[in-house]
């Protein structure tokens, strides 16, 4: 078009070279396996922060002095505090759990593995709930910023954040199950469209624990995209307003929610132990209860270290994803010497 | 010529303040000629940016429009309410003051571009992206088909302004409005998109409203230029006409506040002697800086073996554009930043990579920006009690003489003390800084861009204050800068500095009257001037 | 442009004064807790004993006698409700208010000086918040022994963290402030800077936090009471209180609602307060 020459092309900043998308995606796991590292720590102390002796107080006052003596041998406790964890990180490694329960006698993981799946589910569906309701509100309340809707939607989360998920779940049981008899009471029924609807409530009573602080950051994102100048720049080249707002609003406010998310995520799935035990859900949560009312502490062990493993990964899993959508976050940031 | 292609008359727009409205913008008019640049020229808080705002239908959702009637060629368009944008379609784009806010940061520049024809002009995809592509080489963005593909943070400063008018282009308006378009990028920069803009302009017959404060750039750009001054406009008229005879005190005000440049000589100036070793009273000597940033192979040179002298009683300015190096240096000089090598000697004594409190206090900074450089919590007497108790070690009695002395000294009145940062203007917070910087009896001053957050009219009172610091406490002054004609204005000895080296040094004259290198004299003849004999 | 230009012409202290005026959930959250902390504080002086049983009136309804009526045990379900909000907004202020000031501390020394301490910090802090809340809360309070001292070890072994992290993000951006910068290079005390020019700036979003924060512990310890691992019968305890009465949901449903409204209440009182607090300290939440 132009017969001006072109100036010489210098090259792209280093950033470029250097903000790819698998790159990111391996510094990242990277981080991820030393923070689990830290987990496994933290979980093997929790032995030592029973006062007295852990194994006494493990076996109650009326176990035998053999008993006694042979947990100890059993969990090394005589031995220094670091080959302790040797063992403990061995087991942990070749066998995948965190020794033999003392209430039943079986290695720990056959317990916690047969009830990953409905925890699992329920976490899922939990978060599916979470969005549905966040994202619409969270929309509607920004577009109509102080306007009638916005403030009732901004008072969502000053009561959500007062709702003890237990007494949620039994009102809704009340109304939902008791009264309006629309889903089952007992938790999840057998086969998966009754497991299905047996999940709805105990989900729904899980989101209602993020769903507050979900409206309330994405509500607070979403306005500052809107008051943006790319939104007013993208308004003043002419494109519709779904377009500016479904494309270069909602993908940028996306990002900080989705990191919020998967902080939340943790919350979230420490709710549903709650949940679980209210409706009578026989997953973790369930079997987390059941094992402290047994005294039987390599099971606590297990599904707490299982928990912070599932948050972990899915603290990954949204970084990546935010990181997928903003190209930014790709960057390492250069250290600056102060 | 044809009539105006854009009328606005009686324009009033009002922000909430507390639980009153305030008018930000008064009973505007504009003419905009056909195929001419009208040039809008302000301070902040003049409304010129609301204006603009307000005509591109842009307004936030808390601004009102009490009054205005908007006509393009000839026919009414809305300036609020439903159909506010669609009227504008085709007509009016906007360019905006900092092209790395204007950009969305998840799309690439060729996407942003591109989904112009596509989503509002229905092209294909294809012929979209030849159409970003095209519009990318009019705005001679450097190898456009690999920056199509690249995120507006992987560009500089001017490559996304580049972005952000071609994005503009790709609406096909008939009137450009550009906001401040050049005020956040450097000097040549800002000299080649003005060039760019008159290129585009004269190529395709496009209209345009050019807003700035910098009125030496208005006048660069504009057929005819109104100034505007707390939402009101005060004069309107020619730009020849308005540059030689102001009708109003304001316009003069804003005229006698530009700096101006001499004209560069156009022979380079014979070699200087050099000039270290001249000043017998030298109160700072910096050699061999090198600071670097990062380490490993990711390691950035900030700065790379830079030497300074600085005299008693002189301002010593330090001239670059951004990534010089030169705030990276005067960090090094206060102590903030340890250098990897080299060594700063104050009277004598090197001062050590771990400065004592002492030795900090000896060299003090004045910020950029006043309205983070004073504790918002703090009232003026406190900030500076606090120094003069606990650094200066005064008695409590002597402490309040003391503060009014100071306060004198920057020209502000007593009653100033009891006032937090909060309260004062730009001007006066700059005052207040250089005030609290005093307390503590420097030797050395290091002051990063101190006007360059201030408005034109205000920047004069500060930089008489530096000159008359230097003159009455013969304190050493460091002046760091992007601007070639405050420095050229208050400094004795200046030095030129690119990519963290310095080019050129010698006294103020020497070097920007006669430059003896090329970047230096680039950099002096990219400074917009005012053009006051008609184009 | 969206700045308050009437702002500039008020003193720091009328702003603050005049914001919290004009911060409807400031005024709401304030009322809202200050009666709350009043029934709960003065409400014993009147208010029937928590433990006295009315042999005539087991399960009663709302009566003149009894406002909300009696329990399964005739003990008057009001009492009992103020006196357990004594115990669960008593337990949830002591049990926060360590760790708060622990967290701020440890989070303004690694936001300040940096290097190995922030490193460790922030590695401490990811990994104490990758195990789920109440996962952690329960298996804490199972190992260290159930109970009032236990929900204390439970939460200062995790409550520092949120605190330790917000005020060190806060404590790095404030220590970049030309303002921290200017009084470093003033020559004043490390000591000095921190607390007069950096923590008056960080400490309100700590403060922010904390508001919305016993929300959250509050509904820990209730469920901790419900699950059976917080405070004993016969205290009575929000918690305990609706895992005593769930079997009458059907039946006489206030009995288990009416501890989850208070705890509703309370929640919304606080969480409005933080909001205003926040509104008023323009704290981003």
């Amino acid at each position: 078009m132009t017969a001006e020459p072109l100036p010489a092309v210098p090259p792209l900043s280093r950033s470029v070279r250097r903000g790819g998308i698998w790159g990111y995606a391996g510094r990242r796991l990277l981080y991820a396996v030393g923070v689990v590292v830290g987990v496994v720590v933290i979980t093997f102390l929790l032995l030592h922060l029973i006062p007295g002796d852990p194994a006494q107080s493990m076996l109650g006052n009326r176990a035998t002095p053999q008993a006694v003596a042979a947990l100890r041998l059993r969990w090394g406790l005589d031995r220094p505090l670091w080959t302790q964890f040797g063992s403990f990180a061995a087991r942990l490694i070749t066998r995948g759990d965190t020794g033999d329960s003392l209430f039943y006698q079986v290695p720990s993981r056959t317990l916690i593995f047969p009830r990953v799946g409905v925890t699992l589910e329920l976490v899922v569906l939990a978060g599916l709930f979470a969005v549905l309701v966040t994202v619409p509100l969270a929309l509607w309340a920004a577009v109509r910023r102080d306007r009638l809707a916005d403030q009732v939607i901004r008072i969502i989360p000053s009561i959500g954040a007062g709702l003890p998920a237990l007494w949620v779940g039994l009102m809704l049981i009340v109304v939902f199950g008791v009264h309006l008899r629309w889903f089952p009471v007992g938790g999840a029924g057998p086969g998966p469209w009754l497991t299905f609807r047996g999940l709805i409530l105990p989900a729904f009573t899980a989101a209602v624990a993020i769903v507050p602080v979900l409206i309330r950051s994405l509500r607070a994102g979403l306005i500052e995209v809107l008051e943006s100048d790319y939104v007013a720049a993208a308004r003043a080249k002419s494109l519709s307003e779904p377009r500016v707002l479904l494309v270069h609003a909602a993908r940028n406010a996306a990002v900080p929610t989705l990191t919020l998310f998967g902080l939340n995520i943790a919350y979230l799935v420490g709710g549903t132990v709650v949940v679980e035990r209210v409706f009578g859900i026989d997953g973790l949560g369930n079997l987390l209860f059941d094992s402290i009312s047994n005294r039987d502490f390599p099971v606590v062990q297990g599904v707490s270290l299982f928990f912070a493993v599932v948050v972990v990964g899915v603290n990954v899993l949204t970084d990546l994803a935010a990181s997928a959508v903003d190209p930014r976050l790709r960057m390492t940031r250069p250290v600056v010497r102060r | 010529m044809t009539g105006p292609v854009l009328t606005l008359a009686g324009l009033t727009v009002s922000f909430p303040a507390g639980r009153e409205r305030r008018d930000v913008v008064r009973s505007v008019d504009l003419e905009l000629p056909a195929a001419t640049t009208l040039g809008i020229v302000g301070e902040s808080g003049s409304g010129k940016s609301v204006t603009l705002r307000a005509l591109m239908g842009l307004l936030p959702a808390s601004a009102r429009v009490s009054a205005g009637m908007l006509h393009l060629g000839g026919a009414p368009i809305p300036l609020v309410g439903r159909g506010v944008r669609a009227a504008r379609r085709r007509r009016l784009a906007m360019v905006f003051q900092d092209p790395a806010a204007a950009l969305d940061p998840l799309m690439t520049i060729g996407d942003q571009i591109s989904e112009v024809p596509r989503r509002a002009f229905g092209q294909s995809p294809q012929s979209s992206r030849d159409t970003a592509l095209d519009l990318l080489r009019l705005v001679r963005l450097p190898d456009p088909e690999r920056r199509a593909a690249a995120y507006p943070h992987q560009l500089s400063g001017g490559q996304r302004q580049r972005a952000v008018i071609a994005m503009a282009l790709a609406a096909r308006p008939e009137i450009l409005l550009c906001d401040e378009p050049t005020t956040a990028l450097d000097v040549t920069t800002q000299a080649e998109i003005l060039e760019l803009l008159r290129g585009l302009r004269e190529r395709s017959g496009l209209s345009m409203i050019f807003v700035s404060h910098d009125l030496a750039v208005v006048s660069s750009m504009a057929d005819r230029i109104t100034v505007m001054r707390s939402g009101a406009v005060v004069e309107s008229g020619g730009t020849t006409a308005l540059l030689h005879a102001p009708r109003e005190a304001y316009t003069r005000t804003l005229l006698n506040a530009v700096l101006e440049l001499p004209a560069v000589d156009p022979e380079p100036a014979t070699p200087m002697p050099p000039l270290v070793g001249r000043a017998a009273t030298d109160r700072l000597r910096a050699s061999d800086i090198t600071v670097f940033y990062g380490s490993g192979a990711a390691a950035v040179r900030a700065v790379g073996g830079v030497d300074l002298l600085l005299g008693a009683g002189r301002i010593h300015g330090l001239v670059g554009e951004s990534g010089s190096g030169k705030t990276t240096l005067g960090k090094v000089l206060t102590g903030q930043i340890r250098a990897d090598v080299g060594r700063v000697v104050l009277d004598g004594g090197i001062l050590p990579a771990r400065r004592s409190r002492d030795q900090l206090s000896a060299i003090q900074m004045i910020y950029q920006d006043p309205y983070s450089s004073l504790d918002p919590r703090m009232t003026v007497r406190q900030t500076l009690a606090e120094l003069l108790r606990r650094v200066c070690g005064l008695p409590r009695r002597q402490v309040e003489a003391r503060c009014v002395d100071l306060l004198e000294k920057v020209t502000l009145p007593r009653s100033a003390l009891d006032g937090y940062p909060g309260q004062f203007s730009g001007g006066q917070r700059q005052r207040i800084a250089i005030a609290r910087a005093l307390a503590v009896e420097p030797k050395v001053l290091v002051a990063d861009e101190p006007t360059s957050a201030l408005d034109v009219s205000i920047q004069a009172a500060v930089l008489d204050l530096l000159v008359r610091l230097r003159d009455d406490l013969g304190l050493a002054v460091v002046l760091i800068s992007h601007n070639l004609a405050v420095i050229r204005h208050i400094c004795d000895d200046v030095s030129v500095m690119v990519g963290g080296v310095i080019v050129e040094t010698g006294s103020a004259a020497q070097v920007i009257d006669h430059p003896r290198v090329g970047y230096t004299r680039q950099l002096i003849e990219a400074v917009p001037r005012l053009r006051k004999d008609p184009a | 442009m969206t700045a308050d230009p009437a702002s500039d012409t008020l003193s720091r202290r009328d702003t603050v004064r005049a914001r919290m005026w004009h911060s409807r959930p400031f005024l709401a959250g304030a009322v809202l807790t200050g009666s709350i902390a009043a029934i709960v504080l003065l409400g014993p002086i009147w208010l029937p004993s928590t433990t006295d049983q009315d042999p005539v009136a087991l399960l009663a309804g709302p009566s003149a006698r009894h406002w909300l009526g009696t329990d399964q045990l005739g003990r008057d379900l009001l009492s009992r409700l103020v006196s357990a909000g004594r115990t669960d907004l008593r337990i949830a202020v002591v049990a926060l208010i360590f760790p708060a000031l622990f967290g701020v501390l440890v989070g303004t020394l690694a936001g300040y000086a940096g290097g190995w301490f922030d490193t460790v910090m922030l590695r401490l802090v990811d990994v104490v918040i990758a195990f789920p809340f109440y996962v952690l809360i329960i298996a804490l309070v199972f190992v260290v022994g159930p109970g009032e001292s236990g929900i204390y070890t439970a939460l200062a072994l995790v409550g520092w963290v949120s605190y330790a992290r917000i005020t060190r993000n806060a404590t790095a951006i404030t220590a970049q402030q030309d303002w921290v910068v200017a009084a470093r290079q003033g020559g004043l005390r490390t000591s000095r800077v921190v607390f007069r020019h950096v923590l008056p700036h960080t400490a309100t979003q700590a403060v922010v936090l904390f508001a919305s924060d016993i929300v959250v512990v509050i509904v820990a310890v209730i469920t901790l009471g419900y699950l059976g691992l917080g405070i004993a019968p016969p205290t009575p305890d929000w918690g305990t209180m609706i895992f005593e009465n769930r079997s009458f949901i059907t039946s006489k449903w206030w009995l288990p609602a009416m501890p989850g409204f208070a705890v509703v209440l309370t929640g919304l009182g606080f969480s409005l307060l933080a909001d205003g607090i926040a509104d008023i300290w323009r704290v981003r939440r």
